[in-house]
């Protein structure tokens, strides 16, 4: 029986559930970095010119792809191996999550000396991704059988630490392209090197913590209910079955449109703060809106996720959803205002419900579907982000090019898009208004699954 | 191992793991709150 066996991870009696949220955040911090990946794109423009692109330098759309690549392997990674990270546990998923993500970094290295963009697509985009995808999902199962108490709050915490992974991505990648900057390299190779072996080291860490509870284990104190009621079932559904809900389906469109509306703000937040004020918000300022934004959406990943526990998770989609629609509705009248911190107020509000409604998913999974397979069918559901991915950017932006072409500016160059969020939003309510019990007809009626 | 060894150990690891992953976010979380100024000034 190898360390990295399922069985070899069950916790002994005495061990402290506490200890599993910092394993889920040592994996989920490390693949947070993906939401800096920004911090590379102007040196990988001037790997050859250095100060400014040569002519054999690659373009900004052509780097771009690596961050689109390693999103679009995220989701579809999470979704193909869902049951087998149910398999074989937390611990050997975090350890292959480790190797892709890290080994995807060193690859990219060698993209970069070599000056070969398909070497950095296959690295981090693709194997990069998977370790992404695999790390995302890992600890989430796990969580939730330490957590039945408070399952909100378990994912909340490990979903934020992807929130956060960003900010220390960006700030460590920063400090190592300096420190490895010479006159003939941007430093951008060394740097790939040095993140690919801190990240591996820090998700094996994670990897080493991470424990399973027994068969039948319960925290002290705490009652299961025996009696499926409201949405939260007693029983399990596989994720074979899952697939085959309407419930499934009605939460894949809440994400995705959730997803979508946030997500859009947040692509274009900088660009979008300074043209709607005009003169009086530039460069610095919109920078530092972003890092607001981007705090907000983290903290908002633990805050709402943990108070779904006491209000139930549909309510809280509820107040996202409903919220949220009234909130985009405000933007373009906060934006005529004038009135600065009345945009901001708004929009920090939108982007921490926004990442509330990544965290509070696999809780509100795990109430409808049960604990047994709710990592494999949160990885299905991932899919929905893969779509928002493109949906919310390519609508804020399109839209945006459209009406500037017709002689648009300022505020009118993203009401329409504004309004256009939140009917997503609202179609996102109905959906999560249909939610109900899944039929005990999916429910799994052996003992385990089946390997 | 005795039961008090066993719990010590266990609120050690438990001590050091918070840190591992706490002090990283922290200097993340504050080195971005170092850009809000711009934004009020």
């Amino acid at each position: 029986m190898g360390f990295f066996d399922r069985d070899r991870t069950i916790a002994g009696p005495g061990f402290s559930r506490w200890l599993v949220p910092p394993a889920a955040l040592a994996v989920h911090l490390s693949i947070g970095q993906v939401y800096a990946f920004s911090v590379f794109k102007l040196p990988l423009t001037k790997l050859i010119g250095l100060t400014k692109s040569a002519p054999n330098d690659w373009t900004q759309p052509q780097v771009a792809w690596i961050f689109s690549l390693a999103i679009c392997f995220l989701g579809l990674s999470a979704a193909v191996f869902g049951r087998w990270v149910e398999r074989v546990g937390p611990r050997k998923t975090m350890a292959m999550a480790a190797v892709c993500f890290g080994g995807g970094f060193v690859i990219s290295a060698f993209g970069v000396w070599w000056h070969q963009l398909a070497l950095i697509y296959l690295g981090y985009g693709v194997l990069g991704g998977c370790g992404l995808g695999l790390g995302y999902i890992s600890p989430v199962s796990t969580l939730v059988k330490w957590f039945p108490d408070r399952p909100g709050m378990a994912t909340g915490m490990a979903i934020m630490g992807f929130g956060g992974g960003a900010f220390i991505g960006s700030n460590l990648s920063l400090l190592l392209m300096d420190n490895f900057k010479t006159a003939s390299s941007v430093g951008v190779g060394k740097t790939f090197i040095a993140l690919g072996i801190i990240y591996f080291c820090y998700m094996l860490f994670g990897s080493f913590i991470v424990r399973v509870p027994a068969e039948n284990w319960k925290p002290a104190g705490y009652i299961p209910p025996t009696h499926s009621h409201s949405l939260i079932t007693t029983g399990n559904v596989l994720v074979a079955q899952a697939f085959r809900t309407p419930q499934f389906w009605l939460l894949w469109i809440v994400l995705c449109f959730n997803v979508t509306a946030g997500i859009g703000i947040l692509e274009q937040a900088s660009p979008m703060i300074q043209e709607m004020f005009p003169g009086k918000i530039l460069a610095p300022a919109a920078g530092g809106f972003v890092a607001l934004l981007s705090l907000f959406n983290m903290a908002g990943r633990f805050i709402w996720s943990s108070t779904s526990d006491y209000t139930g998770r549909k309510t809280i989609y509820i107040v996202y959803l409903l919220l949220g629609a009234l909130l985009y509705c405000l933007i373009p009248f906060a934006g005529r205002s004038g009135n600065v911190i009345f945009f901001v107020s708004v929009c920090v509000v939108i982007l921490s419900m926004y990442g509330g409604g990544f965290a509070t998913i696999p809780a509100y999974l795990k109430d409808l579907f049960g604990p047994m397979q709710v990592g494999a069918i949160h990885g299905r559901l991932l899919t929905a982000w893969s779509v928002a991915g493109i949906l919310g950017p390519v609508l804020v932006n399109y839209i945006r090019e459209y009406l500037k072409n017709r002689g648009a500016s300022g505020v009118a160059l993203y009401a329409p898009t504004m309004y256009l969020m939140a009917g997503l939003l609202v179609i996102g309510l109905i959906c999560n208004l249909c939610v109900q019990p899944v039929a005990e007809r999916y429910y799994f009626k052996g003992d385990s699954p089946g390997k | 191992m005795t039961t008090e060894t066993e719990t010590s150990s266990n609120g050690l690891m438990l001590f050091v793991s918070w840190v591992v992953v706490g002090v990283p976010l922290v200097w993340g979380v504050y080195n971005t709150l170092l850009k809000l100024p711009a934004l009020f000034r």
